[in-house]
């Protein structure tokens, strides 16, 4: 081999040290090409690959009475998945999961063993799963099992209030009542945190905090409900509606200087906590979304109009000669009986269809229709529960509406109201003519610990505070004649009146069934509670007094024992 | 005497200058290699400190992330606690055992007259709620805390004008 020239030696090395140059320009060409042009789309799969991102659930508010009752909160519930294509020990994992997960070991090594990338293994394991899932996995015995803990809505008090309060969607989306009309507030908002993981995509990597938004628990409601007083409500519907044969009924009973609602039963009760399994229907509440012809009970509201416009006065005497002709309709009393010269007391007493509608007559149809849309009927009475319709009142001149409305309407025929409704206006007598605006959240409570409450507003003064109280002493009156009434209670006065309203069916009334009613409040000198007894289609009799009075009664009787009202000679009424 | 002095440190200077140049010139010369071994020895240090610190930060973020699992596992445990005193606590659970004790709503009640006590009209009403403030105003809700401004104006000394605005 002979020796190399210098011109040769210079000349390979420049051919050297060009493919060099070459072939580290190609390398840098390719690197700029991964580092620089598929930066974006490469990073983010390594940024997959090393990361995970978990949603951190919100918790949903709690909803609590106002003596601190808990009627809706969140429990945890565990998801637990598996990635068996990451598993390389399914028996030795199986044998760790099966009594923490309580599911056959057979089971789990089976659904480990599969060639899927992931398998579902429980859906609700208990709260407990958690800590005994994450001591196992930082004993190695598990691995490539993600378990994510999921709130629940649950409601501890089974059945109490719920119609009142709704349920809570899988998709954790309010649905009736209050969960639906406070939805925003109860809901918060889910977090989302990403976390260094290792190969099997467990969060064990301590490189640092994990990012994101973390979740934002919902507000806390406290309600005006007193549970007691909601239990007292709804045992008594139930065993008078049970005693009378109904299928269904509801009671409210309000605060009238207020406007809080202290209990609303409406029975029968769905299931809440089985919402599944239970028809949507038994979730809409009767008492805001139901309206019904609510009879007899509505003469305390024709009564009122013609007191307070003044076309009648407390003193005056009435014809009653069993039947009156109003825009060609003959309108009897429901004895179809004649009574002659009668008092208001005694008009109510009786329950006189005939004066009721010639109260209505005197009072005129322009003032008696502005006194129903002030008493707040055929409008939303603003009470802040979801499905609140607001019943139907015609009106003089809306093409619908006959001279001979005004007589029926009088005796609470053919207007359409809410129980609430009904209520409200017979708290509205009981507040000295003030109508109140019903409301059952009393208090917010956001996770910060700042308190939202609510007032009470009245919404106007439909009734002179003197009318109000020359009603109340009417209906009072009328009541203490009644011997026979069975809402009287001992040792207390009280203000009702009792109702019988037919239902309407099409092409006229149905000539069975009835709505038995009763609405009062006591005691008469300073009203405390307002209750409205509703029954639907009793067997045992179709009459108010003999089917809603009684529940009144008990009701009264156990609010009284229950809140240490004294009777009336204790507290010296009227002296 | 002036000039023979000047001489004299002249030649003093000189010689000093000649002594310093002949050490510099015996000194060894491995000067770079210390250069790059101090250097070295700094990234080191630097290096050691940052590892330091970046290892104990990992730790504590571990411990931190550990410790809010275990707070999270403890929340998810006393949510399922209230549940179950709330089960427990509910008026129909309660009314139940009661009954099963032989408990039941009173029959007859029965009130002693003590006319050595004279309790104020409000006393032999209901107390259990809470008396409410009556307003005839606008749907509102009213913040229990005060406003952002508030604040700031009580800091700054101007409270009569922050409880003017709490008024209204």
């Amino acid at each position: 081999m002979s020796a190399l020239t210098s011109n040769q030696f210079s000349r390979r090395t420049y051919v050297i040290f060009a493919i060099l140059l070459a072939g580290a320009l190609m390398i840098a060409v390719r690197l700029g090409y991964w580092q620089v042009m598929r930066h974006d789309d490469l990073n983010q799969v390594a940024v997959g690959l090393r990361e995970r991102t978990i949603t951190e659930y919100a918790r949903r508010g709690d909803i609590l009475t106002s003596d601190g009752i808990l009627l809706a909160t969140d429990i945890y519930d565990y998801e637990v998945a598996a990635h068996p294509n990451l598993i390389s020990n399914p028996k030795e994992q199986a044998q760790a999961l099966a009594p923490v997960l309580n599911i056959s070991q057979t089971e789990l090594t089976e659904k480990l063993s599969s060639k899927a990338s992931t398998v579902m293994l429980t859906l609700s394991a208990p709260v407990n799963t958690g800590k005994e899932l994450t001591d196992l996995r930082n004993a190695g015995k598990i691995g490539a099992i993600d378990f994510v803990a999921k709130p629940n809505r649950r409601y501890p008090g089974g059945s109490l209030a719920a119609h009142i309060i709704g349920f809570t969607n899988a998709s954790r989306v309010g649905a009736y009542g209050i969960e639906q009309y406070y939805d925003e507030i109860l809901r918060g908002r889910d977090g989302q945190i990403r976390a260094e993981s290792d190969a099997l995509g467990d969060e064990t990597l301590p490189f640092d905090l994990p990012q994101g938004s973390p979740a934002l628990d919902g507000s806390t409601l406290v309600l005006t409900l007193n549970s007691a007083i909601q239990n007292i409500a709804e045992r008594e519907l139930q065993n008078g509606i049970e005693a009378s044969g109904a299928k269904s009924g509801q009671l409210l009973i309000l605060e009238p200087r207020t406007g809080k609602i202290l209990a609303l039963a409406s029975y029968p009760a769905p299931d809440v906590n089985n919402f599944s399994t239970t028809k949507l229907d038994a979730f809409a509440d009767p008492v805001v979304s139901l309206p019904y012809e609510p009879g007899s009970v509505f003469k305390v509201v024709t009564l009122s109009t013609g007191l307070d416009a003044g076309k009648i006065s407390p003193g005056i005497i009435l014809n009653d000669p069993g039947s009156v002709i109003i825009g060609g309709r003959t309108i009897y009393n429901s004895d179809r009986a004649a009574h002659g010269n009668v008092d208001l007391t005694t008009a109510m007493q009786l329950s006189l269809n005939v004066i009721a509608s010639k109260i209505a007559l005197s009072t005129g149809a322009k003032t008696f229709y502005q006194y129903l849309h002030d008493f707040g009927f055929g409008s939303l009475s603003g009470v802040d529960l979801a499905g609140e319709i607001p019943g139907t009142v015609k009106n003089p001149g809306d093409g619908i509406w006959y001279e001979s409305d005004l007589g029926t309407n009088s005796f609470g025929q053919g207007v359409a109201v809410t129980p609430l409704q009904m209520a409200n206006a017979i708290a509205t007598i009981a507040n000295g003519g003030n109508l109140m605006r019903p409301y059952i959240v009393d208090r917010i409570i956001h996770p910060d610990g700042t308190v939202e409450t609510r007032s009470p507003r009245i919404i106007r003064r439909v009734l002179k505070a003197e009318t109000a109280k020359t009603v109340s002493a009417i209906l009072e009156h009328s009541i203490a004649k009644e011997s026979t009434n069975k809402a009287v209670l001992t040792g207390y006065s009280i203000v009702g009146k009792t109702g019988t309203a037919q239902i309407p069916v099409p092409g006229g009334y149905d000539p069975k069934w009835t709505i038995a009613s009763f609405g009062g409040f006591f005691p008469a000198d300073n009203p405390q509670y307002v209750i409205l007894v509703k029954i639907d289609r009793p067997t045992s009799s179709p009459w108010g007094s003999i089917v809603a009075s009684p529940v009144f009664r008990s009701v009264a009787q156990q609010l009284a024992q229950l809140t240490g009202l004294p009777p009336d000679s204790i507290r010296g009424a009227g002296k | 005497m002036f000039a023979r002095l000047q001489d004299h440190l002249r030649y003093q200077y000189r010689k000093l200058k000649k002594q310093l140049r002949a050490r510099w010139q015996t000194m060894p010369r491995f000067g770079s290699a210390r250069i790059a071994l101090v250097a070295l020895g700094a990234f080191i240090l630097v290096a050691l400190v940052y590892l330091a610190q970046a290892s104990n930060a990992a730790a504590i973020a571990r411990e931190l992330r550990v410790k809010q699992l275990q707070i999270q596992e403890i929340q998810r445990e006393n949510a399922q606690l209230r549940y179950e005193i709330a089960a427990l606590a509910a008026p129909s659970a309660i009314e139940q055992r009661a009954r099963k004790l032989g408990l039941g709503p009173a029959k007859r009640v029965v009130y002693a007259e003590m006319p050595w006590i004279q309790p104020s009209p409000n006393e032999l009403m209901p107390a259990f709620l809470p008396q409410t403030q009556i307003v005839p105003a606008p749907e509102t809700f009213n913040t229990a805390s005060d406003t952002t401004l508030q604040q700031l104006l009580s800091v700054l000394g101007f409270g009569s004008l922050a409880d003017r605005i709490r008024a209204q």
